[in-house]
């Protein structure tokens, strides 16, 4: 079985650990307990193929840089949250995307955006139409979930597990250009 | 909008470091190609060290869905809860200011506030306490003594200790002779000053490096070649280095009990504003250029102003509860946690007398609280009640309270508050949640570190791609001037042969590293690489003209013996001027010293190391002599904290001197040098120097085991120093995490 390393980002408070929670578990938690670190591990069936995904839920604070990039480095395939009812959790989340290329060094790392509390509709801040540009611009999936009505959820950590098994595929075809720009 | 990463000390270093990243690629790939099996084939194994670490620390996370237990019971007394805060204000007051939560998990600092117990004339704050700020030396002893000036770095790898990244210094303190040491493990970095005088003989880098940790326990260490190896093993030390810091303020009113009280909280009361004024400056968040903790400076989606706050060179930014976008409808005021709740240390003000408790807000970050509570003070102005607050594996922190714990309102209540902010923030790293944090990156960033000085030392030999190398050889000036420097740097890296068991393999042709953009040594990296493609012709001729400098130079220690010439071809006229000027120098040498020091091998290639040192002045005439002379003296002040002795007059100094080291802690990178004592005390105190000295000489011991009174600041004095440590001139050695915006 194909173990997957997942990290999900995003600034506090955005619902990175209720969508984790809410995928691995079920549940929905209401209560917001600002996390540090967290570690869960959970097995997905995606396409017919079972897998097991390691996800990361990290801290929404940038209180730790060196901690980022260390996340990012033994990441493979990366979470991007904001909070449509958080314009600014939208601006903070372009400098992660940034990070990730940087320490990668790859534009095309498996990557999600997703805008989360979709459940709060009245209150949206951020419109599908931003977000979908922007994951656009970025050439990565874009998805609304709410982690509280538990929507697209499945498919959230499903469509990450089909992001990293396609970028395993060219994964040679990427070393050989990487060697040919070395020569 | 992109806040400034901290990983660095300077902007600039953040752009060279990316440059470095970036040829990091090439050389692994074409290591890759060249089949080096010392190398991982892909990332993927270090990701499972890493998730597997994680895995094994938080064991079954999952199954706990991440609920608050209360903490285990320790003892008899936690099995009978304590009481609520309900059951508490449902009694008569007054309360105290901070009550333990049931089940503990907490302690308290200042839970005495009689005012009347003190006369109105004394002053309320002892004047006894020092508000002294903590500070992490050892992550400074690199840019303070290695960087920039003539040095040695190696690295290994030992089977128990993980990687080592190991600095070593010739250095002449007033008129005595050490070797200043620093060591890097995954655990903990290591510092010492050894004075060459107790050594019975000139040990090799292995003994070296167990002169400061005795658990080494390598065959050899591997010289760094890299002309940038400096800036990456700086940067690595400070890390754990940040001048910005994000505190909570949360203003609790009367009868307040729930995190969802205080963060629904929009008005201020006077003594409120007051309080706020007197912690820091008001500032518009919008454009603000300072450190923004996290908070908007674009769009105005955290407040339009906050209070801010600089203060010995460290920047601080608070969030204000009340200051912070209040949303309708929402019970738990999201918009205001997220920024208080990832704060790990607050500020907690009571306008009455309503305890707080620290359970009250729900947060992993949140770790210690100090809590201020106004009470009217008449026309002298008000008087604020203090108590403090943290976890129980958070240590204590000072400046301690002063009992009772009353200050009035003024600068020195100030800066006794900030300092105990800060120094809480520095306390709480060492809580477990983030002390494990920090552990694994520094183990992953010395991992990385190891690897980027191999893969660079070996490429500098030729074992690598050859874009460094064409790197490298741009620039230059003439041939004189390169022949000029490439003699300067052979007798250098003679020093290295010296201090090594195996030379040959120690060998090297550029200098270890100590190179940097403003320094003219910087040149010799450009003319040691002119002359690297002709000696990469072949490695059977490398060796070969390394054997012959080798055997040279041990021709000139040892008259006896005579010389042996490995190798004849177009390399024997260079080998004939070298040898020339070789004898020029000796001579000289000869002329400045007596010829005492000719005995033993070892004594000669110690006596090498005047000529190199005169060698280095002269590769830089334009130094001013003052920068030399305030190095001097900081070296002085840095060696006199350590030899402290149990007469009162010495220790008095000592405390002094250690004060001046902590001032020193606030800098930013620079260097200052504050006198302290008069010149007398000063000469007194060398004298006393040289006697535990020749103490020590008569003893025989191979290294001194000179041992410090203890520091009356129990704050300072954290984990014991191990046995084998013989010298700690550091009073502390902390790490604090890294921190970032």
């Amino acid at each position: 079985m194909r173990e997957y390393k997942v990290v999900v980002l995003g600034s506090g408070g955005v619902g990175k650990s209720a969508l984790t929670v809410q995928f691995v578990t079920g549940t929905f938690i209401e209560k917001y307990d600002p996390t540090i670190e967290d570690f869960y591990r959970k097995e997905i069936e995606v396409d017919s193929s079972p897998s097991v995904l390691e996800i990361l839920d990290t801290a929404g604070t940038e209180q730790f840089a060196s901690m980022r990039d260390l996340y990012i480095k033994n990441g493979q395939g990366f979470i991007l949250v904001y909070s449509l009812v958080n314009q600014q959790s939208f601006q903070d989340i372009k400098p992660m995307r940034d990070q990730i290329v940087r320490v990668k060094r790859y534009e095309k790392v498996p990557l999600i955006l997703v805008g989360n509390k979709v459940d709060l509709e009245p209150e949206r801040e951020v419109m599908s139409s931003e977000g979908r540009a922007l994951a656009q611009e970025w050439g990565c999936p874009f998805m609304e979930t709410s982690a509280k009505s538990k929507s697209m959820v499945d498919e959230l950590f499903a469509e990450i597990v089909r992001q990293m098994n396609y970028s395993s595929l060219p994964e040679k075809q990427d070393q050989c250009c990487t060697t040919c720009v070395v020569q | 909008m992109s806040g400034r990463k901290r990983s660095f000390t300077f902007g600039a270093y953040g752009g060279r470091s990316d440059g470095q990243k970036h040829s990091f690629p090439q050389t692994l790939n074409v290591l890759l190609v060249d089949s080096v099996p010392s190398h991982p084939a892909s990332p993927y194994p270090k990701n499972t060290d890493l998730f597997e670490m994680i895995e094994k620390m938080q064991g079954s996370r999952m199954d706990e869905q991440r609920c608050s237990f209360p903490p285990p019971l320790k003892t008899e007394e936690d099995y009978i809860p304590y009481p609520s805060v309900h059951e508490v204000l449902g009694r008569e007051g007054p309360f105290p200011l901070i009550l333990l939560p049931q089940f503990g998990g907490y302690w308290i600092e200042g839970t005495n506030h009689e005012i009347s117990s003190i006369p109105e004339t004394e002053p309320l704050q002892s004047p006894t306490t020092k508000v002294k700020l903590e500070c992490n030396p050892t992550a400074r002893i690199y840019r303070k003594h290695f960087l920039g000036k003539e040095h040695f770095n190696y690295y290994s790898l030992d089977t128990a200790l993980g990687h080592l990244v190991f600095s070593l210094k010739y250095d002449v303190i007033g008129d005595q002779e050490h070797l200043r040491l620093l060591l890097r493990t995954k655990c903990r970095t290591y510092h010492d000053v050894i004075p060459i005088s107790c050594l019975t003989e000139f040990p090799n880098v292995v003994q070296m490096a167990k002169l400061v940790c005795e658990d080494v326990n390598v065959d050899r260490f591997y010289p760094v070649l890299y002309p940038k190896a400096s800036r990456l093993i700086v940067t690595f030390d400070e890390h754990v280095i940040s001048n910005n810091f994000k505190f909570g303020v949360i203003y609790q009113k009367l009868g307040q009990t729930s995190e969802e009280e205080l963060f629904s909280t929009n008005e201020e009361s006077p003594a409120f504003v007051e309080f706020l004024e007197f912690l820091g400056q008001k500032v518009k968040l919008q454009d603000f250029k300072g450190f923004r903790g996290g908070l908007d400076v674009t769009h105005g989606q955290t407040g339009t102003e906050s209070v801010y706050c600089n203060f010995r060179n460290k920047e601080i930014m608070f969030h204000v509860s009340t200051k912070l976008p209040y949303t309708e409808g929402d019970a738990q005021q999201l918009q205001r946690k997220r920024h208080i709740g990832n704060d790990i240390v607050a500020v907690v003000f009571q306008d009455e007398n309503t305890p707080f408790v620290p359970d009250m807000i729900a947060s992993n970050f949140l770790h210690a609280y100090v809590v201020v509570q106004a009470e009217g003070g008449g026309p002298d102005g008000p008087l604020y009640k203090v108590s403090v607050t943290a976890r129980d594996d958070v240590p204590f922190f000072g400046p301690p309270l002063p009992d009772p714990a009353v200050f009035r309102k003024g600068p020195e209540f100030q800066e006794f508050l900030l300092t105990k902010l800060i120094n809480a923030e520095y306390a709480c790293y060492k809580a477990e949640k983030f002390a494990k944090l920090e552990e694994r990156t520094r183990a992953a960033l010395l991992e990385t570190l190891y690897e980027e000085l191999h893969i660079h030392s070996q490429s500098m030999m030729g074992l690598g791609g050859d874009d460094d190398k064409m790197e490298n050889g741009s620039g230059g000036g003439g041939f004189f001037e390169s022949f000029k420097r490439v003699i300067r740097s052979r007798s250098q890296s003679m020093d290295a042969m010296g201090l090594s068991n195996k030379k040959p393999n120690t060998v090297s042709t550029s200098h270890s590293g100590s190179f940097t953009p403003n320094n003219p040594d910087l040149a010799k990296a450009a003319g040691i690489s002119l002359l690297i493609p002709g000696k990469s012709a072949s490695r059977f001729g490398r060796r070969g003209s390394a054997l012959g400098i080798g055997a040279v130079e041990e021709s000139l220690i040892v008259p006896g013996k005579s010389p042996t010439r490995k190798k004849s071809g177009p390399f024997g006229s260079r080998r004939s001027s070298a040898i020339g000027i070789e004898n020029i120098q000796e001579v000289q040498e000869k002329r400045e010293s007596p010829p005492a020091g000719q005995k033993t091998p070892d004594s000669g290639h110690v006596s090498q190391e005047p000529k190199s040192e005169n060698s280095s002045t002269q590769s830089s005439p334009e130094m001013p002599t003052t920068k030399n002379r305030v190095e001097s003296a900081a070296q002085r002040t840095e060696v006199l904290q350590g030899f402290s002795r149990s007469s009162s007059s010495a220790s008095s100094f000592t405390s002094v001197v250690e004060e001046t080291e902590g001032v020193d802690g606030d800098d930013t990178g620079m260097e200052s040098v504050s006198s302290s004592g008069t010149p007398h005390k000063r000469d007194s105190f060398l004298y006393s120097t040289w006697l535990d000295d020749s103490v020590s000489t008569t003893s025989g011991g191979s290294s001194p085991g000179l041992t410090r009174s203890p520091h009356p600041d129990a704050v300072k004095s954290g984990d014991p120093a191990c046995p084998e440590i013989k010298i700690q001139l550091e009073t502390s050695e902390q790490h604090t995490p890294q921190m970032g915006c």
